[in-house]
């Protein structure tokens, strides 16, 4: 084929395209076409000599079927198959519309279903493939040092940066950043805690984006003896400095030195991440480099020609030099080269990312698979009853293969409905997820954008297909494949096809599963809501809690500092407690606990969790009369239980009652357990022996979670957690705890100022997401299996419609009839409420409720069945009600 | 290779756009019943068209833009739609033309040198 040739096709298709979608030329064009040639014909003709009726006739002869030529130019317009797909598309659209409940419920399981995957897709989607928006940001790589045999990246020494910056072929402008957190401070008094970076002079060149203003840093700036400089964000400069073209030269104290701001960084400019306070890395000679984003990455930028893998094996064959801060495997550690914003996922391997987001991909598309199956039991059910109308298509000439295609298409519109809907949903999660995340201190990393991307969009395609194929293809296959043996039988409206033995299964299987998960559901709920809905048994809204840290971690002064800003606290006429404590309530850290005795294994063995899953604090002598728990047993701390070998520990009573159920947990020893690759963050020792002293009260916010809790003197915690009694409005008690902290040290930080009502109420944003979620789900399943108990029983009442009408007309009792009818079907929602319950029963002793979040409810089991039944009964009522009114001469007449 | 024999639809088919091309070039704009008309008479009757095969031949070259139509009147006062070839069909005429001279000629000489 010539290119003209191509062209003139490509041409030809894409008018037949626009053709079929616009209906350029209208039939009427087209009939008036055709009329004017048989006119012209017959003109001919008459001209010939032939009569008027003679050359009407001969002209039609000549010019063949007038409606086939239509036909052929109606082909030829558009694509027949669009066409005929359209047709089906708008006979979907009315089943939609006259099967409403189908529809409702359907439609309403498949769109939760795919709101689910495709909430989940692209959260992955925007963690994965967020480009980096620089010039040429897939270039921009990270090199780290990577633990093969801990699966985990290990810190930097200066020494391999050093080595990597200067031997490296085929990664260029090798550099580093390390994220500190400095008070600024202009020279007009205000003070902001940030984040800054501490980059070298490479991560300018490396981002290829020159300064709006002034320079960047240079590396003459990260020399011993510099002048410190500082270059500052679009931002700041608007905001501190009143956008003004001078500002070359000013200062700014960035924590104890003052820097001379040296640039400005054009609006929306973040590299490395988030930032709007750049400093010179200063040359260390011992300390290593922080190697996990945000707190500090070693980049680089891939020079012309070299690929990510390719420099992946120089640096790897270069290697790390011995450490001298020993590293836990020596011999297995050794350095790999990854895309930049991979630095700032856990410890995977690249290809571990991504087959986990294969195989993620994979288990939400079978997401899709319970209500499929549900939707398929109820597409089965009305596909039977059309054995008719595929009949008479069938004898007409319609093809098993175009039957089952509108079927698949019918079922396609629902779904296609379903991803729509989806979709909007999507978006709506994205909007307020754009807007909780920016309430998080640092927000979400500037590159990631929470648009939805080509491939959120395919994949949702994709669902909406699959979805159609397994809750249309299946049930249309089935019912339709005894087509040719239907015979007229069919077309009379008798009809042999009966819900087989799969479909009773899927039914009895249906409900089984709702008994199961009814339960779960509910317990799950509760212990999401409880504190939403019972309150956290004090007044939030009078507490306040805020992080305090030194600048260096420098605990000794940190100690003084706290007495020191704790005494002027109380001077503050609206604090009337302080204490101190490594969280606030309600948010303390988890960990596994074994109890003495019973030498918890240290790793997840057989879905046995390594003891006990509790939470702890550390918290300083005033904190439990700050907060009013009171005391139930033993005693409180005293100064001595802060020393460093004092083992006493205070529990509150859901953990006193975990590891002496019902008796006297003064003077039990627990400790807690390191889980097999976990590592020790912070708090107490693990596998250290710890004593109960005393217990206290649960405090409502952590009624659900078993705490312990460990005495701490100032200092002893840092960064810590003040908190804070209030009186009166906590409105300006931010600015007022940094003007004293300021006071007390400027060096001291403070953030994260929150009342606790505030962060009980962002906790319960999520638990009311989740009980929402759980509420849907658990909605839409009760939904389909009324649905699909409904169907069966209407179609029950439909196949035996002739024998209850011959068994009426002997006299039968039409209620005995129809009992009769339904027994089997009460039979089958017995045996699925039995299955469910077992099911259930076996769920909760292999993996206690409490251990996922939730609390026990009393009796829930049978309620769920009681629940299921009277849920049946209400689907058969109406199925019932038409099995009773059946007439039998009429039922009789119509076989 | 398949011993089927074309059919005719293919044969007309590739031949179709072809004569339709020259009658327009030679004749001038002509509405379908006139251009069926001329390849009857050239083709001595031989080549009679029905409205299901012209007519569609016709739309393929207008969606192809080889020709163009616009309704007009004829001269015993009928309305047609008269189709003109275009530049692009001229052109497409040209090649197939001599692509078909080509044939013709190795044709010619197989016919007329068995040996």
């Amino acid at each position: 084929m010539t290119l003209q040739e191509v062209c003139s096709s490509l041409r030809e298709w894409t008018r037949r395209v626009w053709g079929a979608l616009s209906r350029r030329r209208t039939d009427h064009d087209l009939q008036r076409e055709l009329a004017g040639h048989l006119a012209l014909a017959e003109d001919e003709l008459r001209r010939k000599g032939h009569a008027q009726s003679d050359a009407a006739r001969l002209a039609l002869a000549a010019a063949g079927g007038r409606i086939q030529a239509l036909e052929a130019l109606r082909d030829q317009r558009g694509l027949p198959w669009l066409d005929s797909s359209w047709l089906d598309v708008k006979l979907g659209l009315r089943l939609l519309v006259r099967n409403w409940g189908l529809t409702l419920v359907g439609g309403l399981a498949m769109t939760l279903a795919i709101s689910i995957a495709a909430v989940v897709f692209a959260a992955f989607d925007i963690v994965m493939w967020s480009p980096l928006p620089l010039d040429e940001g897939d270039r921009v790589v990270a090199i780290q040092v990577w633990d093969r045999e801990a699966g985990r990246r290990r810190d930097t020494t200066w020494q391999d940066l050093e080595r990597w910056r200067a031997s490296l072929q085929l990664v260029g402008d090798v550099g580093a950043f390390q994220t500190i957190r400095r008070n600024i401070i202009t020279p007009d008094g205000s003070v902001e805690l940030a984040a800054v970076a501490e980059i070298s002079a490479a991560g300018f060149r490396v981002a290829r984006v020159p300064p709006l203003v002034g320079r960047p840093i240079a590396d003459a700036d990260a020399a011993p003896g510099a002048a410190p400089v500082v270059v500052i964000g679009h931002d700041v400069w608007q905001r501190r400095f009143a956008g003004a073209r001078d500002v070359i030269g000013r200062e700014l104290r960035v924590g104890q030195d003052v820097h001379t701001v040296v640039g400005v960084m054009p609006d929306g400019f973040q590299f490395p991440f988030n930032f709007r306070y750049w400093v010179p890395l200063p040359l260390g000679a011992d300390a290593m480099l922080r190697n996990t984003g945000p707190e500090g990455v070693v980049f680089g930028r891939l020079t012309p020609g070299a690929t990510l893998a390719r420099a992946h094996a120089e640096v790897s064959a270069l290697g790390v030099l011995p450490s001298i801060e020993a590293r836990p495997n020596p011999e297995a550690t050794g350095a790999r080269v990854v895309p930049y914003t991979f630095a700032f996922t856990g410890d995977f391997e690249p290809g571990e990312m991504g087959l986990l987001w294969s195989l993620s991909s994979l288990a939400l598309v079978l997401l899709l698979l319970p209500p499929c199956a549900n939707i398929a039991i109820l597409n089965y059910a009305r596909t039977v009853t059309r054995q008719q109308e595929f009949a008479a298509r069938h004898a007409l000439g319609g093809s098993r293969a175009r039957i089952v295609f509108q079927l698949f298409i019918e079922a396609l519109v629902l779904t296609a409905a379903a991803a729509a809907a989806a979709l909007l949903v999507l978006r709506i999660v994205s909007v307020v997820a754009v807007e909780r995340l920016q309430n998080i201190p640092g927000g979400p990393p500037f590159w990631m954008t929470f648009g939805v991307s080509y491939r959120t969009l395919l994949f949702v395609a994709v669902l909406a297909l699959a979805g159609a194929a397994l809750s249309g293809l299946v049930p249309a296959l089935q019912a339709t494949r005894r087509l040719a043996q239907l015979g007229t039988g069919a077309l009379a409206g008798r009809t042999s096809v009966r819900l087989g033995a799969t479909w009773t299964t899927l039914v009895i299987a249906q409900v089984a599963f709702s008994v199961a998960v009814l339960p779960l559901a509910a317990q799950l709920a509760w212990g999401t809501l409880r504190t939403g809905v019972v309150g956290p048994g004090f007044a939030a809204e009078e507490y306040a809690t805020a992080r305090v840290a030194l600048e260096g971690g420098q605990s000794v002064l940190f100690g003084n500092r706290q007495r020191e800003l704790a005494r002027r606290l109380l001077a503050d006429p609206g604090i009337v407690g302080v204490a101190a404590a490594l969280r606030p309530p309600g948010e303390e850290p988890w960990v596994f606990v074994d109890i003495e005795g019973r030498d918890a294994p240290t790793e997840v063995v057989n879905g046995q969790l390594p003891g006990f899953l509790a939470r702890f604090n550390q918290v300083d002598t005033a904190f439990f009369d700050l907060y009013q728990v009171p005391g139930l047993a033993g005693r409180r701390f005293t100064e001595g239980d802060v020393a460093a070998e004092a083992d006493a520990v205070i529990v509150n009573r859901n953990f006193a009652e975990t590891i002496a159920p019902g008796g006297n947990a003064l003077g039990r020893r627990f400790r807690y357990v390191r889980a097999t690759g976990s590592e020790w963050l912070h708090g107490p020792e693990a596998d250290r022996w710890y004593e109960v002293v005393g217990v206290v009260g649960n405090l409502p916010v952590t009624t659900d979670a078993r705490v312990a809790y460990h005495a701490a003197a100032p200092g002893q915690i840092d960064p810590a957690h003040l908190q804070l009694r209030l009186r009166g409005d906590p409105a300006g008690l931010a600015e007022r705890l940094r003007d004293v902290v300021a006071s007390v040290d400027p060096t001291l930080h403070v953030d994260e100022v929150r009342t606790l009502a505030e962060i009980y109420r962002e906790h319960r944003f999520g638990d009311n997401l989740g009980a929402i979620t759980i509420g849907a789900v658990t909605g839409s399943v009760l939904l389909l299996s009324a649905a699909g108990l409904y169907s069966l029983m209407a179609f029950t009442v439909a196949q035996r419609r002739r024998e209850i009408a011959i068994r009426s007309a002997l006299g039968a009792q039409p209620g005995h009839l129809v009992a009769a009818v339904f027994r089997r079907a009460f039979w089958q929602i017995g045996a699925g409420s039995a299955a469910g319950m077992l099911a259930a029963y076996l769920a909760g002793r292999y993996v206690p409720i409490e251990q996922i979040g939730g609390l026990p409810i009393p009796g829930i089991l049978p309620g769920a069945a009681a629940f299921m039944l009277l849920v049946g009964v209400l689907a058969s009522l109406g199925p019932a009600r038409r099995g009773l009114r059946i007439d039998p001469t009429e039922a009789l007449r119509s076989e | 290779m398949s011993n089927k024999e074309p059919s005719k639809a293919e044969v007309l088919r590739g031949t179709l756009d072809l004569m339709v091309l020259q009658t327009l070039a030679a004749l001038g704009p002509q509405h379908g019943y006139a251009i069926g008309a001329r390849l009857e008479q050239v083709s001595s009757g031989a080549l009679t068209l029905n409205m299901g095969t012209l007519y569609p031949g016709l739309m393929r070259l207008e969606q192809q833009c080889l020709v163009k139509a616009e309704w007009g009147v004829t001269d015993n006062n009928r309305q047609a739609r008269f189709y003109a070839i275009t530049a692009a069909g001229r052109r497409r005429l040209a090649a197939e033309k001599k692509a078909w001279d080509q044939m013709v000629s190795v044709m010619h000489t197989l016919f007329e040198d068995p040996a």
